[in-house]
């Protein structure tokens, strides 16, 4: 009941209307758009030309007196203003609108909507965890065992079920090379004429042992890690990081695991060639 | 009641009362006699009757009543933004039907296409056309864009409309892209390889690598996982086919309309921008269109918009007809990347980008930056001037930029930078892996089964089509400086019924001053039809 009562009388809708276009019109006015449109919005009786005329007069009268207000203005700041030091000065604080204080309402509103917000996202990343897919790492793979090796230097044997090339390097060592290109995950292929491996999408090239030395791939091509067996099935060599080619020799058994990758080394700027 | 309106008017008179208020309710509010007025040109009576379906029918309430003059001619826009609307929904419906025979998987989406493109009647013309307007909407979107940026249109109040229009290009390059993948063949699966191993090279931000850490077992895991987002699997199978399928007929489309009705609604809102030379400098008059100057949507804007789309609709079939045949490669093959795979043209400026170096930097950093400054142009271009002549700087900058991206783009060739060794790239001109090439256009009949060594070859006037190809193929490693003291052998033998296999030998003289030999071999099937494609 008494919010009711504190409410301004009610007007009717016209009023209201008129009151807002006068208020708007009188703004105009005082902003210098529409001279000669006096205050209460009554245009009536002053001609265009007598309006432009009376614009005129003001315009000039303004550029007139602009001059003299900055003269007088500079006199005041010098002469008639206290000598005071700039930080005995009070601190110039913009005019602020009085503050609103958050009332019931207002925080209850940003309560929930933080709370739908935060509900939103929820939907979000358990949309991506319901899209993250299944498998199993490596799945392609598996351990491939081999007894063959190719010669040292020579080319490559390609080993498709495994996607690796089966490579006997020309530094010495057995090295087997992940099928897919660093750069973007185009598949290589050998090049007897070249004597190299070339990616046909962006145009890598790497070396006989992988080493990247052309193109846009920035570090050597992945490879698998491999175990050498002797022929009494003993371990005798892995490939690590740090040890990147494992013996060669006749009567080994290789044992590929394709579910376990070593990245390639950064490329080295020194085996850069010219194309 | 009916007898008495009868009875005052005669039956006839009713009944022409009936009719016309029947008429007067599809065309939502106006009279027949009016609508002809309408067609023959005529003024519009008082009050205009004309207005009323601006505010009753739904289809012409998102058009605005009549638009400036100026804004009509079609050199000021060129109806682009139309054209680029007009073209999605020909996507959408050509789309749809292409649905009714296509199953995303990848035991039947290359089956089906073949089955589309040699047992469904016009099912080859429907894959042309929606291949066609594709490519034509990434066209005319572009068009559109560079159209408001010379025209200055994007500036003040018009920013935002700027920044949805970015968002709805973008859509427009993955739509198309992500299309890419369906037919299963070498093309799509390669192509989108190499774009979601892009998507692989996404850094972590700073700061994030404990999530990946805790739950993927690796500190740098946002690449890999919008990868495997993407692909829904390590390589990219039955569940990548699935995602991108869905992306292209579901999410994109939706991405599109919703940010289509956002930008439309802005340009009615703000109006089409005037012609700079038309208004003050930094005003904006669009919405203030003298009666003098007002061209009314019913009926002179709505006809020149039909017959604009009359017209390029006319065109779109008769190209797909007779001249466009949208490329169909072999199935795709997990096992084998095909020399010189390619992106689609409109992302060629990537692809150059990509040979430069680093895939981070030069294929996520560099386009990112591309893309946010695309973004911000209007609110960084602060100039409220869209003369000409005071935006120097501004269209100096534009007309850079494009040829930058012409310049990048012929840097995604493959015949920049990744040539194969020259024995390699003479087959590949004849015979391309993917494709068809001159030996492919040859009439079956035409490939005889024999020997030709180009060190013997004469052949005998007037060639056959065969024939000159070998000469071609002659002049060809006579004159390829990586080839010295080189010849080629093209050998045809039948292989089977209905199937030749060629097989091409080069021998050269290598660097070492060593014979050298190069050997490819291809098979053909009678049934393959390259040379009908192109013949008709």
């Amino acid at each position: 009941m008494a919010d009711i009562e504190t409410k301004p009388p009610v007007t009717t809708g016209k009023e209201e209307q008129r009151a807002a276009a006068r208020t708007r019109v009188a703004e105009r006015a005082q902003s210098g758009d529409t001279p000669g449109v006096s205050p209460d919005g009554e245009e009536g009786g002053i001609s265009e030309a007598a309006r432009r005329f009376q614009a005129l007069k003001q315009s000039q009268a303004l550029k007139q007196s602009r001059k003299e207000r900055e003269a007088a203005l500079l006199h005041r700041a010098v002469d008639i203003a206290p000598r005071v030091s700039a930080e005995s000065l009070p601190e110039a604080r913009p005019q602020k609108a009085p503050s609103l204080p958050i009332n019931r309402r207002e925080f209850l509103t940003y309560a929930w909507g933080g709370a739908l917000t935060l509900v939103l996202a929820q939907g979000g990343l358990a949309t991506l965890w319901f899209a993250y897919p299944r498998f199993k790492a490596g799945e392609f793979g598996g351990v491939f065992t081999l007894t063959s090796i190719p010669e040292r230097g020579a080319k490559p044997v390609e080993n498709l079920q495994g996607k690796f090339w089966w490579t006997n390097a020309e530094e010495g060592g057995m090295i087997a090379l992940y099928k897919v290109c660093t750069h973007l995950g185009c598949l290589y292929e050998w090049k007897d004429q070249t004597r190299r491996f070339e990616c046909p999408c962006h145009g890598s090239k790497f070396n006989q042992s992988g080493r990247n030395i052309q193109g846009p791939a920035t570090r050597d091509l992945d490879q698998f890690v491999v175990t050498v067996l002797d022929s009494a099935g003993n371990p005798i060599d892995q490939t690590t990081p740090d040890h990147r080619y494992v013996v060669a020799g006749e009567g080994l058994t290789y044992k590929i695991d394709t579910g376990r990758k070593i990245q390639g080394r950064p490329s080295d700027p020194s085996l850069a060639v010219e194309a | 009641m009916v007898g008495q309106d009868i009875r005052s008017r005669g039956l006839r008179g009713y009944l022409g009362a009936k009719a016309d208020s029947v008429f007067e309710r599809i065309t939502a509010g106006i009279p027949w006699r009016d609508f002809r007025k309408m067609l023959r040109g005529d003024p519009p009576d008082r009050p205009n009757p004309r207005l009323k379906p601006h505010s009753e029918s739904f289809w012409l309430h998102i058009k605005p009543t009549y638009y400036h003059e100026s804004v009509t001619r079609f050199t000021h826009t060129f109806r682009l933004g139309l054209l680029s609307t007009y073209l999605f929904v020909v996507e959408l419906i050509t789309g749809l039907i292409l649905m009714i025979w296509y199953a995303p998987t990848p035991e039947r989406a290359y089956a089906d296409m073949v089955r589309l493109l040699s047992n469904v009647p016009m099912g080859q013309f429907v894959r042309d056309i929606h291949r066609l307007a594709a490519e034509a909407m990434v066209i005319a979107v572009v068009l559109h864009m560079f159209r408001t940026f010379l025209t200055g249109s994007y500036k003040k109040p018009r920013q935002f409309t700027w920044v949805t229009g970015v968002v709805l290009l973008i859509a427009t390059l993955f739509l198309s892209f992500s299309g890419y993948l369906l037919p299963w063949d070498q093309l799509a699966f390669w192509a989108v390889t190499i774009g979601t191993s892009m998507a692989e090279a996404s850094p972590t931000p700073p700061g994030a690598g404990w999530i990946g850490t805790a739950l993927f077992g690796t500190s740098d895991w946002v690449g890999q996982f919008v990868n495997l987002l993407l692909r829904g699997a390590p390589d990219i199978g039955a569940g990548g086919l699935l995602r991108f399928y869905l992306l292209h007929v579901f999410f994109l489309p939706l991405v599109v309309i919703f940010f289509f009705f956002f930008h439309y609604y802005k340009v009615v809102h703000f109006g089409i921008s005037l012609p700079a030379k038309e208004e003050e400098v930094g005003q904006d008059t669009a919405n203030r269109v003298p009666a003098d100057k007002r061209r009314y949507y019913l009926m002179d804007i709505a006809i020149d918009e039909i017959a604009l789309l009359s017209v390029v609709t006319f065109v779109l079939v008769a190209v797909s007809a007779f001249f466009y045949d949208a490329k169909l490669e072999h199935i795709a093959n997990p096992l084998k990347t095909p020399l010189h795979t390619t992106a689609p043209w409109y992302f060629y400026w990537l692809q150059g980008l990509l040979k430069i170096g680093d895939k981070v930097f030069w294929g996520l950093v560099v386009p990112g930056i591309l893309i946010v400054l695309t973004f911000a142009l209007p609110y960084l271009d602060y100039n409220p001037s869209r003369r000409g002549k005071d935006r120097r700087y501004a269209l100096a900058a534009g007309f850079l930029f494009a040829s930058w991206i012409v310049v990048l783009s012929f840097m995604g060739l493959p015949l920049y930078a990744v040539q194969s060794p020259p024995a390699e790239e003479v087959v590949q001109e004849f015979m391309p892996e993917e494709g068809v090439g001159p030996i492919r256009e040859i009439p079956w009949s035409e490939l005889e089964i024999g020997v030709y060594d180009t060190r013997t070859f004469q052949g005998s006037v007037p060639y056959s089509e065969f024939e000159r190809v070998i000469l071609e193929f002659k002049e060809r490693i006579a004159h390829d400086p990586g080839l010295p003291n080189g010849s080629g052998i093209i050998t045809v033998e039948a292989a089977g019924p209905g199937l030749k296999r060629i097989k091409f030998q080069i021998d050269y003289t290598d660097r070492d001053g060593k014979p050298a030999q190069f050997i490819k071999t291809f098979y053909l099937h009678e049934s393959s039809l390259y040379w009908e494609q192109f013949t008709f």
